[in-house]
């Protein structure tokens, strides 16, 4: 297969780290470069649709480490949000329509 | 080979986004579950009525972080499972011992998942909410299940 040239500008303390990295593994730059650039595509693609659930504890575990937030409290508070939300939005639709039936 | 389909309680979601790790930095069951889902293990379905429970807790214990937590989702909007009906909710009442768990029920039903994720061991892996979800062809399990059901763990002699 025929390989294709691209040129990527990089800082120079990348390259000082690529190079070093290179030199570990006794391979040339260019190949380093290009596995490195495979491996991105390819989780690029295998994540395409699938729900940011990293970048979301990334967001959010540290957060809770930081306030000393426990799994029971944030469970507690969601079952909170359950029940105000079945309150609040669908508790008057289902019973509405459960009269109707009985009427009917 | 399809990957199973899996439809997460907001419990096991809120679980596996905000602790992946104990304080010790140990993976907790959420991280080896969020981990299997990172490594392509299964697919994840999502209720609409999910997400709205999501975004209520963010608000009120993430406040600052919402926004971005609510960007990060925007694109995965257009493929979370549609809000039950009151007549669906109506009908899997009978099967939950706390009608607040109903449109969740009723959500999972509508995902049609191979397997329902729940922690709540009151309504979703009660009796009579197992016989809705045998009734329909979907297992539930716990964190521990799903570890179980992909090997990463023995089952316990009790189930």
């Amino acid at each position: 297969m025929e390989a294709r040239r691209i040129t990527v500008r990089v800082p120079p303390e990348l390259h000082k780290r690529l190079s070093s990295l290179a030199r570990e593994r006794s391979v040339s730059l260019n190949t380093l470069a290009s596995e490195a650039l495979e491996d991105y595509v390819e989780s690029e693609v295998a994540g395409q649709g699938r729900l940011p659930l990293k970048q979301l504890s990334a967001l959010l575990a540290p957060v809770a480490e930081a306030a000393s937030l426990s799994e029971e409290e944030l469970l507690n508070q969601a079952r909170q949000v359950r029940l105000r939300i079945w309150r609040e939005r669908y508790q008057q639709a289902v019973r509405s329509l459960s009269e109707q039936e009985k009427s009917s | 080979m399809s990957q199973k389909r899996v439809f997460p309680d907001t419990g096991v979601l809120l679980a596996m986004v905000v602790f992946p790790r104990d304080r010790a930095g140990l993976p907790t069951l959420a991280g080896e579950v969020l981990a299997l889902y990172e490594a392509g293990a299964f697919e994840l379905v999502v209720g609409r009525a999910v997400v709205d429970e999501l975004d209520e807790v963010l608000d009120e214990r993430f406040p600052a972080q919402r926004l971005q937590a609510a960007s990060l989702l925007m694109p995965y909007s257009d493929r979370l499972v549609r809000l039950p009906t009151p007549a669906e909710i109506g009908a899997v009442l009978p099967f939950c011992n706390d009608p607040a768990d109903a449109p969740i029920v009723a959500s999972a039903i509508i995902a049609r998942p191979e397997v329902v994720l729940s922690n709540d061991m009151r309504t979703f892996h009660a009796a009579r909410a197992k016989a809705l979800w045998q009734e329909h062809g979907i297992a539930v399990e716990s964190l521990y299940g799903l570890l179980c059901l992909f090997g990463r763990r023995e089952r316990k002699a009790d189930g």
